[in-house]
């Protein structure tokens, strides 16, 4: 049976619609927010933009809601993508930069203009690497920069704000122990391409969610339909295995890894 | 006789599966395999292997783009994907998609771990809104209880509503400005709207509950004494105008809040 919102929406009328269907689920989406922040002002906020939203436009979002209702598809799963998104954008681009650069106030000038480009500006690390020596710090080494962004990341975590600051970056990266050499580095990335292109696309997926991404290994198998977590292990084992093998073929091993 | 036992049983030990072996060549804590891949040399061997290429996997990762574009699915999709209800050949696009978009590949974790915890995310709703609904006192709890009546009223009668009629116009609220820190909040104004018989306000606290309502005819309502707004907490209102039978047009949501310094 279908929730009572979705009858009085298909009815025309919307504002009861609206009312039903924020009481029925406003306790998950502030749940999903307060994931994210808990700071009751930032929390209020980000659920008055997430109402905007879902109301926007004739409340075409809650249309295509009702128009794909099913019994065995839960809505809390589109609401949780809204909310992530919303929940990023605005501290992005609302009141996310002023309250977020007090994140990075004790931080080295450096770090700072790293923070801004990387957490603020959502940009990725080698767009902020290209960005500071444009603009900042012209003979920067790029083993130099990995080991500045680093340290950002160390700093911006450990503050009461570090959870939703690392939302808006991406993971952060893997610093070598000495800078690459750019020839070594762009050889292995061609021969890495190749070998990943050889797994099947589904294994390579969980790959990349599990050993880059870092996605817990029971929520990786959920969205790749997967029995288990013990198949994602297996697949992982098996595709870190066959990527160490066609690295070695190359004549890539040991050390050059 | 126990020594050769125990000693047959070194040899010919198995070695972790990989449902060991990855967790804890990735860094997972696990005392069982770390004593078993210290006391073997086959073990370390594999699991130096599986460090290094997830060392190699992971570097190129700063060459991702985090950022949205056109090819991105909407939140629809990527909800339907993390669900397990795309078809086969839906399916497929967006895993390819996928492996290119740091950005996406968020999206669905940030997705995955709260459907994975949702029960934790609605207990801990309720166990904020009985900490909030403390301080509002047995006048204000009176009050909510009143108000909720008309709402039952009119959940057991949608039968007589008749479509909205959207050509109305909604009033507009006015103070406080929407969005505004204030010292204080005396009343609640908004614009008037031709032809309309009451309007009604609501007033919720920062959970969505209703905390006041009233029907008036002005267009404005004093706040009662017997509500007290915390500073700094968020407050949302809406009014509604009633320009026909049973025919109502709602403002947007707006939000105020009281300054610290009050």
């Amino acid at each position: 049976m279908a929730e009572p919102w979705i009858a009085l929406l298909e009815a025309g009328d919307p504002e009861r619609a609206w009312d039903l269907f924020i009481e029925r689920y406003r306790r998950l989406i502030f749940g999903a927010i307060r994931r994210y922040t808990a700071e009751s002002d930032d929390v209020m906020d980000v659920f008055a933009r997430v109402c905007e939203v879902l109301r926007e436009n004739g409340y075409a979002r809650l249309r295509r809601c009702a128009a794909r209702w099913e019994p065995d598809r839960p809505l809390s799963t589109f609401l949780y993508t809204v909310v992530h998104n919303i929940t990023v954008d605005w501290f992005r681009h609302r009141d996310g930069r002023p309250r977020l650069s007090s994140v990075a106030a004790a931080l080295p000038p450096l770090q700072q203009r790293i923070f801004e480009y990387v957490f603020v500006d959502g940009r990725s690390h080698v767009e902020a690497y290209e960005l500071l020596r444009s603009r900042d710090a012209p003979h920067l080494a790029f083993g130099e920069f990995l080991g500045e962004l680093s340290g950002t990341y160390r700093a911006v975590l450990r503050t009461p704000r570090g959870h939703i600051a690392s939302q808006l970056a991406e993971p952060p990266p893997a610093i070598p122990d000495a800078p690459p050499d750019p020839a070594a580095a762009s050889e292995q990335r061609v021969v890495l391409a190749r070998a990943l292109e050889a797994l099947p696309a589904d294994d390579r997926l969980a790959v990349q969610l599990y050993v880059v991404d870092e996605m817990p290994a029971d929520q990786v198998a959920r969205v790749l339909g997967y029995p288990n977590a013990k198949t994602v292990y297996n697949r992982v084992y098996r595709a870190l295995g066959a990527i160490r093998s066609h690295l070695a073929q190359a004549g890539i091993r040991g050390p050059d890894l | 006789m126990l020594e050769t036992i125990l000693r047959k049983r070194r040899v010919t030990a198995p070695h972790p599966a990989p449902e060991l072996l990855v967790p804890y060549a990735l860094g997972a804590h696990d005392p069982a395999t770390a004593r078993h891949v210290g006391n073997c040399a086959i073990c370390r061997n594999a699991i130096e292997e599986l460090r290094e290429a997830a060392g190699l996997l992971r570097g190129p990762s700063v060459f991702d783009r985090r950022t949205e574009t056109s090819d991105c699915p909407d939140e629809f999709v990527i909800a339907d994907f993390v669900d397990g209800h795309l078809t086969p050949q839906s399916r497929a696009p967006i895993v390819a998609h996928l492996l290119t978009c740091a950005r996406c590949r968020a999206l669905v974790k940030a997705t995955s771990e709260l459907a994975t915890n949702e029960a934790g995310l609605t207990r801990q709703v309720t166990r904020r809104w009985r900490r909030w609904s403390l301080p509002v006192g047995l006048a204000a709890a009176a009050a909510l209880l009143l108000l909720l009546l008309p709402r039952v009223r009119d959940e057991s009668t949608p039968g007589l509503r008749e479509p909205t009629v959207t050509s109305t116009i909604a009033p507009v609220p006015i103070t406080p400005t929407p969005g505004a820190s204030v010292a204080r909040v005396d009343s609640l104004v908004w614009s008037s709207v031709p032809k309309a018989e009451r309007y009604r306000v609501r007033l919720y606290d920062g959970e969505g509950s209703v905390l006041w309502t009233v029907e008036t005819t002005d267009t404005s309502a004093a706040l009662p004494d017997s509500l007290r707004l915390q500073p700094r907490v968020a407050y949302f209102w809406r009014v509604e105008a009633q320009a026909e039978w049973l025919r109502w047009a709602a403002s947007d949501l707006a939000s105020f809040r009281i300054d610290a310094r009050r």
